[in-house]
């Protein structure tokens, strides 16, 4: 349904960046060179053109190129600058820059090139460029060095048991926590440059021979088409390549932890790590990974599974609970058992509002108060916690703005769907729809919304995948891990669809039966 | 294609949110609910007078509490008392909660079938509404009279009527099985009768037997004791209790029963163009109370408290059946039906006279009591004296 919207990509329109090879030519003057060097990195303060010669040749001169704070100070001093300084073994003879690289340099990564564009981003994202008199190419030197933030658990999503590592905003910690996860050359990583002007890596990674080919590609293409100036978050990125752009469901997956996105690609699904994020994607995303946790592998099964009935109930409620309420007290009074029925109405006598009127408003409030406990400073919570139980709580109910009941449903409402925080944007709309409906023809508008969604849900793809997967198909081996969880001794098989040829992952028996 | 098909479902759609029957948003306090109606006639003016037991909220501070009011209301007709109420009432009645309605005998004497209609017919009135005949002059006194626990005179009868699954002395008959049974061959309605009564200073309602009817009109009542054995024919005693004499000479010492599960099977027969019913009564009972001494774990002792329990049962059913086929002539039993059910061709040729037949009907009741323990106890507390005499 919300496919339709979705604009095709018009010609003509594309976020432009200034190609440096147009303008500038890298010369084999050192001078020159550096002089082009300057103009390119104008007005940069943090930009640092550091010159020197050999001690015994003079006509060995070099100039690195770094941006302050981002290099390894002890690096280029002791592996870059004071080999080539000191040598005494320059050959002259032939080409300086080979022997510079082959006999002085002390670094385990160097590049040899001579375009001038991959100069500047490399000098851009952090590494050494080394420039020589006389040669038109320059080395490259990786001497990154800058503060990263320690690896720890991430606010969102934390576990009882369970590893406790997250990922970090760096890219190359994060495809090392992964990589420890998966000791297999099967694993592979590929990397993707988006955005024009951030230049942000993306690393794709997947595991050869059980990731679906097909998926693959079409992410790739997805990737591929993306033009944007810049991306600070992986979310940016998964709303640019997500099926049905404009539904509330999300199509692509995303984890903080390296052990939930080894589990996933160990399903078949592909992975992507954003440079500057510690938020991974994972795709294909199906609706029933919304209520799977990866603690719900770790600990007992019949545990886990009564979590997950208990989230997928949660859901269910927090969804449905407005509108049904309203429904019951505004249009099938006969449905309430009687005793219900005259509490309900001693509850709600003087209360000025309509019961659908004070629904919206106390559903609204619930947001502000869940809206700003997530953006104001921690310290202030004590005074929401207070405004929002004491004032709109309970005095609204003394005062007869409300009533008790209501508060009730919507506590509850709010509360369970606090169980599902990955679900949170669907859910508030969805709720507010229904309870819309509800409010015009009662149950019967309620179960038109049910249909709705259920229409949605049963229509949507995740990279051409059924979003409802294990529901579409009612095969025991699939539903093995869905709103409940099976022992792993009968977890034998990787999830249709998205694992096509190589299904079997786990041959174990368990111990003594 | 797809223009047409997106027109056909929203064309679906929007007359199906037209067409159903829920437009009608009506927040629950606008209503006011009703919890029960009685019914009378004033056969002068040949009008109804209906008198509705409404809830109504008595603010003590912040708090709410229910109490009730009863709103009276005259009309040519049942319903037309009932819009008429709108004369006095700011809020609307809301009949969905409606759990009793009370007929006066006049009513009942005249036929039910009359008043019975719009709560069969009316969308709000529930089907499932306790039916019960007022035993005093009119109905509605039996809704000014004062409560014994809760504030709801209607939530009380209804309560009392839902509790007779464990003392089985009044038949529970919703409206819907009131209709089934006017509705159908063979067998007449039987329907709870209650009256005043003055209990611990208060003036209170409380139930007081059977009403039995003939086609839809009231012919007669008879007493609690009497329904209990009735109730044992038709099958509809949960639990209940039964006293039991030590012995016919010895009418002081009552043993009481306690019956745990009862079940009645009456199939008709035919011999020598005679229809006989057997009547087959299969009760498990323990010993709930016992004023004598008696050792009931012996087996003597205890086969012969089970005959003379049987015994009593069987005398006592045979007693009810005969009285109402002497005195009301009417098959409140459903005999006729069991017949019809049982025998079609026969019923085609005798149904037309059931009535004359019922009267000399031949009832043969077979009662089989077993006792299944004695409680928490094998003993009964006893004297000094009489246990050395043992």
């Amino acid at each position: 349904m919300f496919n339709r919207f979705k604009k095709k990509k018009s010609k003509g329109h594309e976020v432009k960046q200034k190609d440096v090879s147009i303008d500038y030519m890298l010369t084999n003057s050192l001078q020159r060179n550096i002089e082009l060097m300057k103009e390119i990195f104008n007005s940069d303060d943090t930009f640092i053109t550091r010159q020197f010669e050999n001690m015994q040749n003079k006509n060995i001169k070099g100039c690195i190129f770094f941006i302050e704070g981002m290099v390894n100070n002890e690096i280029i001093n002791e592996n870059i600058i004071k080999p080539i300084v000191i040598s005494t073994s320059i050959n002259v003879k032939n080409n300086v820059i080979d022997s510079i690289l082959q006999h002085v340099i002390f670094s385990n990564s160097v590049e040899r090139t001579s375009e001038i564009n991959k100069v500047v981003e490399s000098i851009a994202r952090g590494d050494t460029a080394l420039f020589l008199e006389g040669s038109g190419e320059v080395l490259i030197i990786s001497a990154k060095g800058w503060q990263t933030r320690a690896i720890s658990e991430p606010e969102g999503e934390k576990v009882i048991r369970g590893p406790r590592e997250g990922f970090t905003e760096s890219l190359l910690i994060n495809l090392t926590l992964l990589r420890r996860k998966l000791i297999t050359p099967d694993l592979k990583l590929n990397y993707k440059v988006i955005g024009v002007k951030s230049r942000t890596r993306v690393c794709i990674c997947y595991i050869n021979g059980i990731a679906n080919d097909k998926i693959l590609k079409e992410l790739n293409k997805r990737l591929d088409n993306i033009d944007i100036d810049g991306i600070m978050d992986s979310g940016t990125i998964s709303e640019l390549i997500k099926d049905s752009p404009l539904s509330p469901f999300k199509t692509v997956g995303s984890t903080e932890r390296p052990d939930i996105l080894a589990a996933k690609l160990l399903e078949g699904r592909i992975g992507v790590i954003v440079d500057g994020t510690p938020v991974a994607m994972t795709v294909p995303f199906v609706f029933i990974e919304y209520f799977q946790a990866n603690e719900d592998y770790y600990i007992n099964f019949y545990f886990s599974s009564i979590s997950r009935l208990l989230r997928v109930f949660c859901f269910m409620l927090t969804i449905s609970l407005p509108a049904v309420f309203v429904a019951l007290i505004t249009f099938h009074q006969e449905m309430v058992p009687t005793p219900l029925a005259i509490s309900l109405s001693a509850a709600r006598q003087i209360v000025p509002f309509p019961a659908v009127v004070g629904a919206f408003l106390l559903l609204i409030v619930f947001e502000i108060l869940r809206e700003t406990g997530t953006r104001m400073p921690t310290n202030l919570g004590q005074a929401l916690g207070i405004v929002g139980a004491v004032i709109l709580g309970q005095a609204a109910v003394e005062a007869k703005f409300t009533s008790a009941p209501m508060v009730i449903i919507v506590a509850l409402t709010g509360i369970s769907g606090l169980a599902l925080p990955r679900l949170k944007g669907a859910v508030i709309v969805i709720r507010l729809i229904f309870l819309l409906f509800a409010s015009f023809i009662g149950l019967y508008g309620f179960m038109f919304g049910v249909i709705g969604l259920l229409n949605h849900l049963f229509e949507l793809r995740s990279f051409g995948v059924p979003y409802m997967l294990s529901l579409m198909n009612l095969d025991p081996q699939d539903l093995q891990d869905t709103s409940v969880r099976v022992p792993w001794m009968y977890m034998k098989y990787r999830p249709k669809f998205i694992a096509l040829n190589n299904r079997i992952r786990n041959a174990s028996e368990g111990g003594k039966k | 294609m797809k223009h047409v098909r997106r027109m056909l479902f929203s064309l679906i759609l929007i007359s199906n949110m037209l067409l159903c029957g829920c437009w009608n948003y009506h927040d629950i306090e606008k209503y006011s609910l009703v919890l029960g109606f009685a019914i009378d006639r004033n056969e002068q003016e040949n009008s109804y007078l209906l008198t509705a037991e409404v809830l109504d909220f008595e603010m003590s501070g912040k708090e709410a509490k229910p109490t009730s009011k009863l709103i009276e209301s005259k009309g040519n007709s049942v319903f037309d008392a009932i819009r008429n109420m709108l004369k006095l009432t700011e809020k609307r009645l809301y009949w969905g909660h409606a759990d009793t309605v009370i007929f006066s005998q006049d009513i009942a004497k005249e036929g039910i079938i009359p008043v019975l209609d719009l709560i069969f017919r009316d969308a709000e009135m529930r089907e499932e509404m306790h039916v019960v005949i007022s035993k005093e002059k009119t109905a509605k006194e039996l809704l000014e009279q004062q409560t014994m626990i809760s504030t709801l005179r209607s939530t009380e009868i209804d309560r009392i009527l839902n509790s007779q699954g464990s003392l089985a002395k009044a038949p529970v008959v919703e409206a819907y099985e009131l209709i089934n049974e006017l509705e159908g061959e063979g067998i007449s309605a039987a329907l709870p009768a209650m009256g005043i009564a003055t209990n611990a200073g208060k003036k209170t309602v409380e139930l007081m037997g059977t009403a039995l009817f003939k086609s839809d009109k009231l012919i007669g009542f008879i007493d609690s004791e009497e329904t209990k054995y009735f109730l044992f024919v038709i099958n509809k005693v949960n639990r209940g209790l039964l006293i039991q004499n030590e012995s016919p000479e010895n009418q002081m010492n009552k043993i009481t029963l306690e019956i745990f599960k009862t079940k009645t099977k009456t199939k008709p027969e035919y011999y020598d163009g005679k229809v006989v019913m057997d009547i087959d009564i299969k009760t498990e009972v323990a010993i709930a109370e016992m004023e004598t001494s008696m050792d009931y774990i012996k087996d003597v002792n205890r086969s012969k408290l089970k005959k003379d329990a049987e015994a009593s049962l069987k005398s006592s059913v045979k007693n009810i059946i005969k009285k109402i086929q002497d005195n009301y002539d009417t098959d409140i039993f459903g005999f006729g039906m069991l017949v019809s059910a049982n025998m079609p061709s026969l019923w085609d040729s005798i149904g037309p006279d059931w009535d004359h037949l019922f009267k000399k009907l031949d009832v043969n009741v077979n009662v089989d009591i077993s006792i299944r323990n004695s409680a928490l106890v094998s003993k009964s507390i006893r004297k000094e004296s009489i246990r050395k005499e043992n």
